[in-house]
């Protein structure tokens, strides 16, 4: 979902950065209470930024001056919640555009906000949501990731669409939301399953940071023999 | 995985251009890009993406056969983009059918369509640019130098560095699971793949906890310190802000000059 650098008018690029630094702002403030609190969660931090760097540079081509990747912001946002993914984000991002020339500077405020801020938040609230109604644990941790996929696309496609509006603003939203939807889905798929996966491992090996982390209550905590 | 190899961090810090002042390098590619952005006629990004892509290749002495590998993905991307645009973003006439769906080529379209794919590869290259000439440490003192809080590039340094342990381990276990007969079927494939990313994470977890653990004993204490190798911003020559000014500049003349001139 990388926008690539280039690709939208100075107006948009303009627009999606003041969007996303009061987020990036406040999102500092929790990791540095994070940090503070939990020393270790440090080092969790910066695996779950590896692993969203890993996963959103596994890109191909569609149609759109974009691409498509798995995202792993739904990891992160289980873990940390979203202020916290969208600082991972920006970072990832930062590399991406500079390490490895994928995506790009002027177009990093757009980026950051499909992937590191608007997908995160509906991701949360589904996640939160979900765990309020008492669903099964691995489906909820599935839900969340993919549809933290799923909305991170949808916003993306909107900002083309906006940047483009050719020639109607929604027959253009349409097109991009048609592309994206044969390629995307199957990798939300399969990223909600890793996710799963991930989390289901972390949760027989750790489960005492899952705790700390406020992610599972003390009576969902597995015994030994799990 | 051919782009996280390490030749692309061994061309950023054994080019010719590597000791050469990170902020004039800075400077220049972001200047160039953002100028790059206003642009409404194809010449001056072409332009951009000529002279940046012989910087890269000339003065940093890139390989370009490495530098034409990098710089295929994005023209690629481009190239689709450029079509899917000009069949589907514009109104008015069309200047070539293709018969099916009412599908066809206007001149609106094609117009946007090189306009974009002309402007992704001028940023592209200045993208490039500060990619291949610029070893990430130096970046790393450059966050620093321009007050990014610490907790940041703290967490910066470590992804970096996990990074490389992630596709290590992942390596690791690929070939360890090939040899034991792993990926031979469609159902053991599946199988093979649950594990294995199961297993990076909680790996990476397990090294990256060591990691944090070796910090630790060598006291660290929130804060790991950088080198920062004489590259203030005052050490810029005049000579390069002069150069790099009077490219930008010329860059912003000939966009005004331009205009909106066409291809078609």
């Amino acid at each position: 979902m990388h926008i690539m650098e280039g690709f939208l008018p100075p107006i948009w690029c303009l627009i999606w950065y003041i969007i996303a630094i009061p987020v990036v702002i406040y999102g500092i403030k929790q990791i540095k209470s994070l940090v503070d609190e939990y020393d270790e969660a440090k080092p969790l931090l910066a695996l779950s930024g590896a692993f969203v760097f890993v996963l959103s540079s596994l890109k191909f081509p569609s149609v759109t001056g974009s691409c498509s990747h798995p995202c792993g912001n739904g990891l992160s946002t289980i873990f940390f919640g979203p202020a916290v993914t969208s600082v991972l984000c920006l970072i990832v991002l930062v590399f991406q555009a500079i390490i490895l020339a994928h995506g790009g500077i002027t177009t990093l405020g757009a980026n950051l906000c499909s992937m590191g801020i608007i997908g995160p938040v509906a991701a949360w609230f589904i996640w939160k949501g979900l765990r309020k109604v008492k669903i099964n644990f691995s489906i909820a941790v599935f839900i969340t990731a993919f549809m933290a996929d799923i909305v991170t696309y949808i916003v993306t496609s909107f900002q083309l669409a906006l940047a483009f509006p050719q020639p109607t603003f929604i027959s253009s939203l349409i097109t991009f939301l048609g592309i994206f939807a044969v390629t995307q889905l199957p990798l939300a798929i399969a990223e909600g399953i890793l996710t799963v996966v991930i989390i289901n491992y972390v949760l027989k090996i750790k489960p005492d940071l899952l705790e700390k982390l406020h992610i599972i209550n003390k009576d969902e905590v597995p015994t030994g023999d799990n | 995985m051919s782009i996280f190899e390490d030749t692309l961090d061994n061309y950023a810090s054994n080019n010719a251009l590597a000791d050469t002042n990170i902020y004039a390098k800075v400077i220049f590619a972001l200047g160039t890009m953002i100028i790059n952005l206003f642009a409404q006629s194809p010449i001056i990004p072409i332009l951009i993406f000529l002279s940046f892509s012989s910087i890269t290749i000339l003065k940093a002495k890139i390989a370009s056969r490495f530098y034409l590998k990098f710089i295929s993905v994005p023209l690629v991307f481009g190239l689709i983009t450029f079509l899917y645009m000009s069949l589907f973003f514009g109104s008015g006439e069309q200047i070539l059918s293709l018969n099916i769906f009412n599908w066809g080529i206007t001149a609106e379209g094609l117009n946007r369509g090189f306009l974009v794919l002309t402007k992704v590869m001028g940023g592209f290259s200045c993208l490039v640019f500060l990619a291949l000439t610029t070893p990430v440490n130096r970046l790393f003192a450059l966050c620093d130098e321009i007050h990014i809080p610490h907790i940041i590039t703290d967490i910066a340094l470590l992804m970096y560095r996990y990074i490389f342990v992630f596709l290590d381990v992942t390596l690791n276990i690929y070939n360890a699971q090939k040899t034991r007969l792993g990926y031979s079927g469609y159902k053991n494939s599946f199988q093979c793949l649950g594990i294995l990313a199961g297993l990076v994470f909680i790996q990476t977890w397990e090294k990256s906890d060591e990691l944090y653990n070796t910090l630790l004993s060598r006291g660290y204490t929130g804060e790991i310190v950088l080198i920062h190798d004489r590259e203030t911003i005052y050490d810029l020559r005049k000579t390069q802000l002069f150069l790099i000014g009077i490219f930008e500049v010329a860059l912003v003349i000939g966009i005004l000059l331009s205009g909106t001139m066409n291809i078609i």
